[in-house]
């Protein structure tokens, strides 16, 4: 097993091997990279949520292994379903591994989760998240600050009032709101960079 | 985690690491294929991230969130994120928790963001009142500047009235200064003249005074034996019996002194003399005399230049401004003996 496991893990991505994956995803060669990229961001996460201990090398592992695969010539019928069964071996070799058992021994002898470490100041955090809203629409901006403004029962009662206002559903209004944050998480990170 | 729907629930759950087995490779299976499932299971993270950031969660959640998130930099830093959001959002709230409860029952949009963005207005209305100060403070700059320019014009303008009154008298001096130039050529050439002739001819000084006695018209005695003197009384004319100037053969040089009815007033002096056809066969400039005042002498005049014949000599004196004006005139006739 141990074997088979590293003779997988010498096999090197080729140019050839990543075309012909990127073909399965879309025929425009151009689809198929903003696919690719929606695969890895969703097996990151998948690997991060399962509690691996390496989520973007996994990623990346997994889709090797999907790519290596169809080079060699395996039949595909359902690309996600296959890449989701790889990546469930993927992530089963990734618990069975040291670091990942190490985890396992803190969690079951109660050792307390690492401290949050901020590198940075919350002035410089809040400065960079002002900076952030300032950049975003004006529209966007009353939006996520209604969205967060309430907390617990109140909040759902909000949002609702608030889709309602908008003349969109509660889901359209997650949704966006995610999207508009996730666009303020990224400005902040950036921002912060310069502080570092 | 209260208010929350069945499948937002689950999301949580299995976030948390607290679904079955089965139900957590049904929830994987949907989002590795379905782009909507996974950005819905984005924002059940985000809101389980914010639950925990405002202290939201139940201590099992808690722990179980801290186990699953805290190990990596990237959750903590979304954490970190949620936190600083919540105070951002919480600052923009209004003061008054009450007032937000009565707003929220009857909100309207417009009025509710106003009162969560009263931070940002308050910065616009900070912005436009310190771009009004600038510009009242350019305002009043570009006055002070306006009036110095109009003093360094006035200045300006004096100093060019300054430098033209010194430009007229640096050329008046010019002129005077010509005219003196003119006049000490003048001498010297008849000074060169009269040493030429000392060395040609030797004529008696008894001889000189004899001859000279002989002149008519009050001839005056010369300074050498080749130069004749004569003195010029104004008002005489050609017809009313004009100075009759009885020349020696041996003249050489012609001294003429004009008598002036008053007293010599003017810069300078400008002797023109002519025949009587009106042709000028001489003018002279002189200065203005310095020790007679009623006696103008004229540098010498070469006896070769005044043939036998009726002369008018007007005599013209120098204005400040330049020009001139007659002053005297004179009528003589050259005569050779």
């Amino acid at each position: 097993m141990d074997s088979k496991v590293s003779l997988k893990k010498e096999w090197v991505l080729t140019k050839e091997a990543f075309d012909r994956f990127l073909a399965m995803l879309d025929r425009d060669r151009e689809q198929a990279g903003q696919k690719y990229e929606s695969v890895r961001i969703r097996l990151v996460k998948y690997f991060k949520w399962s509690g691996a201990p390496e989520p973007d090398s996994e990623a990346d592992e997994t889709i090797n292994r999907v790519a290596r695969k169809i080079e060699e010539g395996a039949t595909v019928y359902n690309l996600p379903a296959y890449i989701h069964g790889v990546a469930k071996l993927v992530r089963a070799e990734s618990l069975k591994s040291p670091m990942r058992k190490q985890q396992v021994l803190e969690e079951a002898y109660g050792v307390q989760a690492k401290p949050i470490d901020d590198h940075f100041d919350a002035s410089e955090r809040r400065t960079c998240l002002n900076r952030c809203l300032q950049c975003i629409p004006e529209e966007n901006r009353e939006i996520i600050i209604e969205y967060y403004q309430e907390e617990k029962t109140r909040k759902i009662e909000c949002r609702k009032e608030l889709a309602a206002r908008l003349g969109i559903t509660l889901n359209a209004l997650r949704i966006n709101a995610h999207r508009i944050r996730m666009s303020l998480e990224r400005c902040v990170r950036e921002c912060l960079a310069q502080y570092a | 985690m209260a208010g929350k729907t069945q499948a937002e629930g689950k999301l949580t759950r299995y976030l948390l690491g607290t679904l079955s087995e089965s139900e957590r490779e049904g929830i994987e299976s949907e989002y590795l294929s379905d782009e909507d499932a996974f950005e819905q299971i984005l924002i059940a993270e985000d809101e389980l991230v914010d639950a925990y950031a405002r202290d939201e969660l139940s201590a099992k959640e808690r722990k179980q969130f801290e186990e699953k998130f805290l190990n990596s930099p990237s959750g903590q830093e979304r954490v970190l994120f949620a936190r600083t959001l919540a105070e951002a959002v919480s600052d923009a709230r209004p003061v008054s928790a009450p007032a937000i409860a009565a707003k929220s029952r009857s909100p309207g949009f417009v009025a509710t963001l106003w009162a969560g963005l009263t931070r940002w207005r308050l910065a616009g209305v900070a912005v436009a009142v310190a771009l009004i100060v600038g510009f009242l403070w350019l305002l009043a700059d570009r006055a002070s500047m306006r009036r110095q320019l109009q003093a360094l014009r006035a200045q300006n303008e004096r100093l060019s009235q300054k430098s033209e009154e010194l430009q007229r008298s640096a050329d008046a001096e010019r002129v005077r200064n010509t005219e003196l130039a003119a006049q000490l050529q003048t001498e010297k050439e008849r000074q060169q003249a009269i040493k030429s002739e000392q060395g040609q001819k030797n004529v008696s000084r008894n001889e000189y005074v004899a001859d000279n006695r002989r002149v008519q018209s009050g001839a005056m005695p010369g300074v050498d034996l080749n130069t004749q003197e004569f003195s010029l009384t104004s008002g005489s004319t050609r017809g009313g019996g004009g100075h009759a100037l009885k020349l020696r053969n041996n003249a050489k040089l012609i001294l003429l002194r004009l008598n002036l009815e008053t007293e010599a007033s003017h810069e300078g002096y400008r002797a023109s003399i002519e025949t009587a056809e009106g042709r000028v066969v001489k003018s002279i400039d002189v200065l203005k005399p310095q020790s007679n005042r009623h006696t103008i002498v004229l540098p010498a005049i070469p006896a070769a230049d005044l043939q036998p014949g009726d002369y008018i000599l007007s005599l013209t004196g120098k204005r400040a401004d330049g020009s001139f004006e007659p002053v005297a005139s004179y009528s003589f006739r050259i005569r050779r003996r």
